[in-house]
């Protein structure tokens, strides 16, 4: 398995049907069934992180083959409850400064919940117990001890001798969740595989570096201005705005835009967003007619369609009755 | 938990972290009885002293080692990847790491 498998899930919402809609051309719609793709990282206003363990966008991630261990994690994941699960990507660093403010409750790390991380490092020192596999992880930020515990049933042997390859210096890629053990932190494996590509180094620390600033900082406001360059020459999209204009309006914007994730949406997308939010409580949602109604004068018939288009490819929308009826998929 | 930060780097952080462990990802591209020479990922070569017992080979590879005085490195593991490198994107990694020190704690 490649080691982009866990990326390209992700990716798959966006890439392609993301920009089509921008360009206006191929008007389909995209009838968007599984958990949002945008906003996954979680930020603490954004409301598009559902507490459902299906709709976490951590399920996304789990949703690949980790050995067949992802339906052990999804399935604890569901007797969690309402706390939010999610799968981050870490560094061993930040599980040290991880903190547990309550004794057995989850650890708290960039302000949430902690649940399942993935780390990717070397193994230094490996052995095989009578209930566990245990072993020391270094990701070049520390050490950390892991435990993966023998399932109870036939298959002991089997997993002891597939174990068995994750010896001293072999490179791995573990999801686990952390525990404080004698005020030692551990983290309790739910499955480990081989990495056989530097490039999954790559990825896994850009992945930790983009979640833990995008639970820190917002998402970027970089992505979002250049999606208003690609909207610009298509219909003079916020010409309206004004070039130097529409940059302060955006920042003025920042500190309304919190209620929908910091610095993700344009001005009409909030719009757009807020009022398709006013119909969550009928079956059918917005009509396309009324939401271009509602925004006539500021933004025409087509735009309104590419922009709804662009939310409906980022998960932030979803079509009901038929392609022409929007609903929010956030709550 | 614990243990000494062992951070990535490239041939132009070498300077920096004479003296400590450090993680170098790169390709082999000269190989004899004593020595490696390894092309990192911003293109700058390194030499590596081999250890006793060195896996190293053709191919990518991590070496683990300390960084000599003549920025040369005294290998002291290594771990052989496949093929599949992209070595300008793990540049950039490795650039970006070194100013989130929250998360990695390289200098």
């Amino acid at each position: 398995m490649s080691g982009y498998g866990g990326y390209g899930g992700y990716a798959g919402g966006n890439a392609g049907g993301g920009f089509q809609g921008q360009f206006g051309q191929q008007q389909q719609p995209h009838h968007q069934q599984q958990q949002p793709a945008g906003g996954g990282f979680g930020s603490p206003s954004n409301p598009f992180t559902n507490t459902t363990p299906t709709g976490s966008p951590g399920a996304r991630k789990a949703s690949d083959p980790h050995g067949g261990d992802a339906h052990a994690a999804r399935g604890s994941r569901a007797d969690a409850g309402k706390s939010e699960q999610s799968l981050r990507s870490v560094t061993v660093k930040q599980l040290q400064s991880a903190t547990q403010p309550v004794p057995d409750m989850p650890f708290r790390l960039d302000g949430r919940d902690l649940s399942q991380v993935v780390l990717v490092g070397r193994i230094n020192s490996a052995s095989t117990q009578s209930t566990n596999f245990a072993m020391t992880l270094d990701d070049g930020t520390g050490t950390v001890e892991c435990k993966k515990f023998f399932g109870d049933g036939g298959d002991e042997e089997e997993e002891a001798a597939r174990l068995a390859q994750f010896s001293e210096g072999v490179y791995v890629r573990v999801v686990g969740q952390l525990r404080a053990f004698a005020s030692r932190k551990t983290l309790v494996l739910f499955s480990v595989r081989p990495v056989h590509s530097a490039n999954e180094i790559t990825l896994h620390c850009l992945e930790a570096i983009t979640m833990h600033l995008a639970l820190t900082r917002g998402l970027p406001m970089p992505a979002q201005q250049m999606l208003q360059q690609m909207q610009q020459p298509q219909a003079g999209a916020f010409g309206g705005f004004g070039g130097a204009q529409q940059h302060m309006h955006q920042q003025g914007q920042q500190q309304q835009q919190m209620q929908f994730g910091a610095g993700m949406f344009t001005p009409l997308q909030q719009e757009i967003m807020m009022l398709v939010s006013q119909q969550q409580h009928t079956v059918e949602g917005m009509a396309l007619d009324a939401l271009a109604f509602r925004l006539r004068g500021r933004a025409g018939a087509d735009e309104v369609r590419s922009t709804v288009d662009y939310l409906s490819a980022e998960g932030h929308l979803y079509s009901t009755i038929d392609d022409a009826h929007f609903k929010a998929t956030s709550a | 938990m614990g243990a000494e930060a062992t951070p990535r780097i490239n041939s132009a952080l070498l300077q920096k972290n004479v003296g400590r462990p450090v993680r170098l990802v790169g390709k082999v591209i000269g190989l004899n009885a004593t020595h490696a020479f390894i092309e990192a990922s911003d293109r700058g070569q390194v030499n590596v002293q081999l250890t006793a017992g060195s896996i190293i080979r053709q191919g990518v590879v991590e070496v683990l080692g300390r960084v000599n005085p003549d920025l040369s490195i005294a290998e002291m593991s290594s771990f052989m990847f496949q093929e599949d490198y992209d070595c300008d994107t793990y540049n950039r990694m490795v650039t970006l790491a070194h100013s989130q020190p929250e998360l990695f704690g390289w200098a």
